[in-house]
């Protein structure tokens, strides 16, 4: 096997092969650390390769497969981990100047369950500051590009994990998403990611400040929805070290893959999503619901009368929430954050307890709201999000898709935040798959929302979605990126 | 409001220049529209929704 063919790989397709002796781990491993030593000089996924550990855990790995010792289907998988979840003695920054040398002295939940299952972690990715915004174009650490264009962003705040599973950098990669920011980096580079319900994966060792108590949750990005369930599957469970965790019992993920989705029936929400709808998203989702359709899903449209409130409340709930966390370090190194996250942290001090209290009053009202959908539908499917803009429209705050000039940035945050916020703020999980192309050759994702802890039906209507979509199957043209040149973060 | 800032300025040691406080008073007013939507939902007997409830179910 060479470096360039890694980009056809599957977790799904390779673990059965891993495990029968057919792949090794170790040539496994050393193929990807080939491709980041080629790649990410230009894509800057990885703030940290962990050439030798992934090496040395590799080739743990191989002597217990071949020892008979096969621990799950991600044993010898390449994955990689957000720079904002604890890993013993490894920097873990939070996409911070203040952290940018902070070694944890233990893993997070998830980093010890991924462990336990023998995945390969080869490095800890890039972020958005904080994890608070969604363009990767980070003041520390350099700007992540997106693999489809390296002009444009891979989108954020898990913009390092989604551009390091599209451009085969990795098998699969664990994100946050506290406003989306799984879902949106896996939109704008073409990929799966997953945000799970609530509570279904612990969020202990996540980076304090990284994300608001009540609307973070730890996800997952990969190139398949069965890699996504498979992942899912070996991080999901409650947690007692994590309070905020749910006691309700795992589900067998992969277990409705495959499986007919005829009958079940599809929610649409008017026009929230209408209104951020633009250029080729339009007729993108418009195809991808004609075909949900002709698999014979039936479709409805539902009603959320305060679905305009939910940027509100989110903004108040988690900066709120996040400010707290971050009072030390702004009483200590307030100069240490970009300016724009100060002046944001600022604005948050001023917020009056009383606004808090009622938000998360208001935020009930939307819950109930959307129980009442759910009562009438099996899941809700929705645009993501807009297709990546350039890191120059980022810097101009405007950019056009398909003709039209959309603001990227206004009181309720970031554009493409729009779409992803309302369920942070309901704690439904929620997929993003890829749904087609804009006429740049952007990727567009398609948002597929469950009921709470119903995963598995959103992990089948995705896969019945993809499987008749096949847009996974194209890939980013990378052969001659990172051979001659090297772009500066 | 440039009161309280510069109350919070003093507090922090933030250090805010004139400009700095002028650019978080325009963010501030920016967003007194949007959280005013909240004010304006009746909550009448609603309790706060911190979070789906650990055991499975909506608290």
């Amino acid at each position: 096997m060479k470096e360039t063919d890694v980009e056809n790989l599957t977790i799904g397709e390779i673990s059965p092969r891993i495990r029968s002796g057919d792949i090794s781990p170790v040539e496994l491993t050393n193929l990807f650390l080939d491709r980041i030593a080629r790649l990410n000089p230009v894509i800057n996924a990885f703030t940290t390769v962990l050439a030798d550990s992934a090496r040395a855990e590799a080739k743990s790995a191989e002597t217990e497969i071949q020892s008979g010792h096969y621990r799950s289907p991600l044993h010898g998988i390449p994955i990689s981990i957000k720079d904002n979840l604890a890993t013993s003695g490894v920097c873990t920054t939070g996409g911070s100047k203040i952290l940018a040398n902070w070694k944890p002295d233990f893993d997070a939940t998830v980093v010890t369950k991924l462990k336990a299952a023998g995945a390969i972690n080869l490095g800890k990715t890039n972020m958005h500051e904080w994890a608070l915004g969604g363009t990767t174009i980070n003041p520390f650490f350099g700007t992540t590009r997106n693999p489809w264009d390296i002009n444009r962003i891979p989108g954020g705040s898990s913009g390092g994990s989604a551009a390091a599973v599209a451009a085969s950098m990795c098998l699969a990669s664990i994100g946050t998403d506290s406003a989306g920011s799984v879902r949106n980096p896996a939109a704008m580079c073409g990929i799966v990611g997953l945000k799970p319900t609530y509570g279904r994966v612990s969020c202990f060792g996540g980076v304090a400040g990284t994300g608001a108590y009540s609307t973070n949750h730890f996800g997952v990005l990969s190139k398949t929805v069965k890699d996504c369930a498979l992942v899912l599957q070996e991080i999901a469970g409650h947690d007692a070290k994590d309070p905020l965790s749910a006691e309700s019992p795992i589900d067998t993920y992969s277990k409705n893959l495959g499986r007919k989705v005829d009958g079940l029936k599809v929610g649409l929400i008017g026009d929230y999503y209408e209104k951020l709808m633009a250029g080729n998203v339009r007729r993108n989702f418009a195809a991808a619901m004609e075909l949900l359709q002709s698999l014979a899903m039936t479709t409805e449209k539902v009603s959320i009368p305060h679905m305009d409130v939910i940027p509100a409340v989110h903004t108040v709930v988690s900066r709120a929430e996040l400010v707290s966390d971050h009072d030390h370090y702004l009483r200590t190194r307030a100069r240490d954050y970009s300016p724009e996250l100060l002046y944001r942290h600022i604005h948050a001090l001023m917020f009056r307890a009383g606004s808090y209290v009622t938000a998360q009053r208001v935020r009930r009202v939307i819950a109930e709201e959307f129980d009442e959908a759910f009562k009438r539908v099996d899941v809700i499917v929705t645009p993501v999000s807009i297709p990546a803009p350039t890191i120059e429209e980022c810097s101009g705050g405007t950019t056009e898709i398909d003709g039209e000039t959309i603001a990227l940035r206004d009181a309720r945050g970031s554009f493409w935040g729009l779409g992803t916020v309302p369920f942070n703020v309901t704690g439904h999980p929620a997929i993003s798959v890829c749904c087609g192309f804009s006429n740049s050759g952007q990727p567009i994702g398609l948002q597929i929302v469950g009921r709470p802890f119903e995963e598995s039906t959103v992990l089948q209507v995705a896969d019945a979605y993809e499987t008749a979509a096949q847009w996974h199957k194209r890939k980013p043209q990378l052969d001659d990126i990172g051979r001659n040149e090297k772009i500066a973060g | 409001m440039r009161e309280l800032l510069r109350k919070l300025d003093a507090e922090y040691g933030f250090r805010l220049s004139e400009a700095e406080m002028d650019k978080i008073e325009k963010e501030i007013k920016e967003s007194e529209r949007l959280f005013q939507q909240i004010n304006d939902v009746d909550v009448s007997g609603k309790t706060p929704f911190m979070r789906l409830d650990v055991k499975g179910v909506k608290s």
